[in-house]
């Protein structure tokens, strides 16, 4: 599998790797991190970065009991939890993924013509959501600026846009007032994984009217 | 764990691993469960919970042992993504998305961390010295972003600095921590 070219930069991943970023956020970067053996060695950096600095921490006493409470439970059989069926579709996907898909079969609905999303029971801050996306091949997505932080990975197919081109494994982050028009490849459809903060903002009228409507 | 002649910490997860050796988890437990007690009150956790957390912790280490990789990573990091992960179940009750432990053999092209005739445990005291030579307000930013539960826009408005200086801070210490584990 090629290499994805559009990583997290340090300060996402730094967010990542020590446990301060949102659920949904942190998908994205586990599932680039599942296409990216290169940011997996940056995590694992980093992650080395926290337990430095946890070996360092100066003690907080535990309770006196503390030990007996844990010395009963060692026997205790953990609870085992089955894995979810994997969608047929999914199935070439990151497996850091796939986990938290809503079930064995993808409830995909239309969203406008020629993209159709899933959102995805997954957590995010401000009324934001975490969605499937996936566009048709040749289309334009139609200008739209980002009123939160939105963090994108492809999953197949890929896009352009100003920044550049995005294929599998890419990762995209946009700040507040980023505006941007993802167009797909002729011969591709696309689908990315999509985890905003807050509703995405479009620009034009008709497409203002209808976001309340379309949920965007 | 620093005194050299007892058994170190990835010795003792091993022991448990192999037997189930109860004395190792001991050992282990007064060495890590107060640490990972200051991590969550350091993150605002309240003294019940953070004693929570870090009998959750623990108990996941006594379990998991055998999937403790001594190469891959030194005691302290596997312990402290298990109370990340623990932390995030217990005070925001979700799943944080981590890596997939499941085939990670299949991932033959992850590359052990930096210099292999340097042991873990080594590179991890030399990594600790590094943050300690860091300049005081590089590591600041750093400590920030794993002893505060905020995203680094707050930390900005915490230490009343702009958002483009905790950046640049925050790239130059990794620049230099990198240095120490065998890059760049």
């Amino acid at each position: 599998m090629a290499m994805p070219k559009h990583h997290p930069n340090d300060e996402t991943l730094l967010a990542y790797s020590s446990g301060n970023l949102a659920q949904g956020f942190a998908l994205t970067v586990s599932t680039h991190l599942g296409f990216c053996a290169d940011c997996r060695h940056r995590t694992a950096e980093m992650e080395q970065l926290g337990g430095a600095l946890l070996d360092e921490l100066s003690p907080a006493p535990m309770d006196d009991a503390a030990w007996n409470a844990i010395a009963a439970r060692l026997d205790e059989a953990p609870t085992v939890s089955t894995a979810p069926t994997v969608p047929q579709e999914a199935a070439a996907w990151p497996r850091e993924l796939t986990p938290y898909l809503p079930g064995p079969t993808l409830p995909w609905r239309a969203l406008v013509p020629g993209v159709r999303h899933v959102t995805l029971p997954v957590g995010i801050p401000k009324r934001g959501n975490v969605r499937l996306v996936r566009i048709a091949p040749d289309k334009a997505v139609g200008v739209h600026g980002h009123t939160g932080r939105e963090m994108t990975v492809v999953l197949e197919g890929g896009f352009s846009d100003v920044l550049g081109h995005y294929g599998p494994g890419d990762f995209m982050e946009l700040d507040e007032g980023v505006e941007h028009e993802p167009v797909t490849p002729p011969s591709s459809h696309c689908i990315c994984l999509i985890a905003v903060e807050s509703p995405l903002r479009f620009r034009g009228f008709l497409a203002r009217l209808l976001q309340p409507i379309l949920g965007l | 764990m620093s005194d050299r002649d007892s058994p170190t910490a990835s010795q003792l997860i091993q022991c448990i691993a192999q037997t189930e050796d109860r004395a190792a988890f001991r050992q282990l437990f007064g060495y890590f469960a107060p640490r990972i007690k200051a991590y969550l009150l350091r993150l605002g956790a309240n003294a019940a919970q953070a004693e929570d957390v870090a009998q959750e912790t623990m108990l996941t280490v006594w379990r998991k042992a055998a999937s403790f990789e001594p190469a891959k990573a030194d005691a302290a990091t596997w312990i402290f993504t298990i109370a990340r992960n623990r932390r995030i179940d217990v005070l925001r009750r979700e799943r944080y998305p981590t890596l997939s432990d499941e085939g990670q053999d299949q991932r033959p092209d992850d590359a052990p961390l930096a210099d292999e005739t340097i042991g873990v445990t080594e590179r991890q005291r030399l990594l600790q010295k590094a943050v300690a030579a860091l300049p005081a307000d590089q590591a600041e930013v750093v400590r920030l972003s794993f002893f505060e539960d905020r995203p680094h826009s707050e930390i900005e408005r915490a230490l009343g600095i702009p958002l483009g200086t905790v950046k640049s801070r925050l790239r130059l210490a990794m620049t230099r921590l990198r240095k120490v584990m065998g890059e760049e």
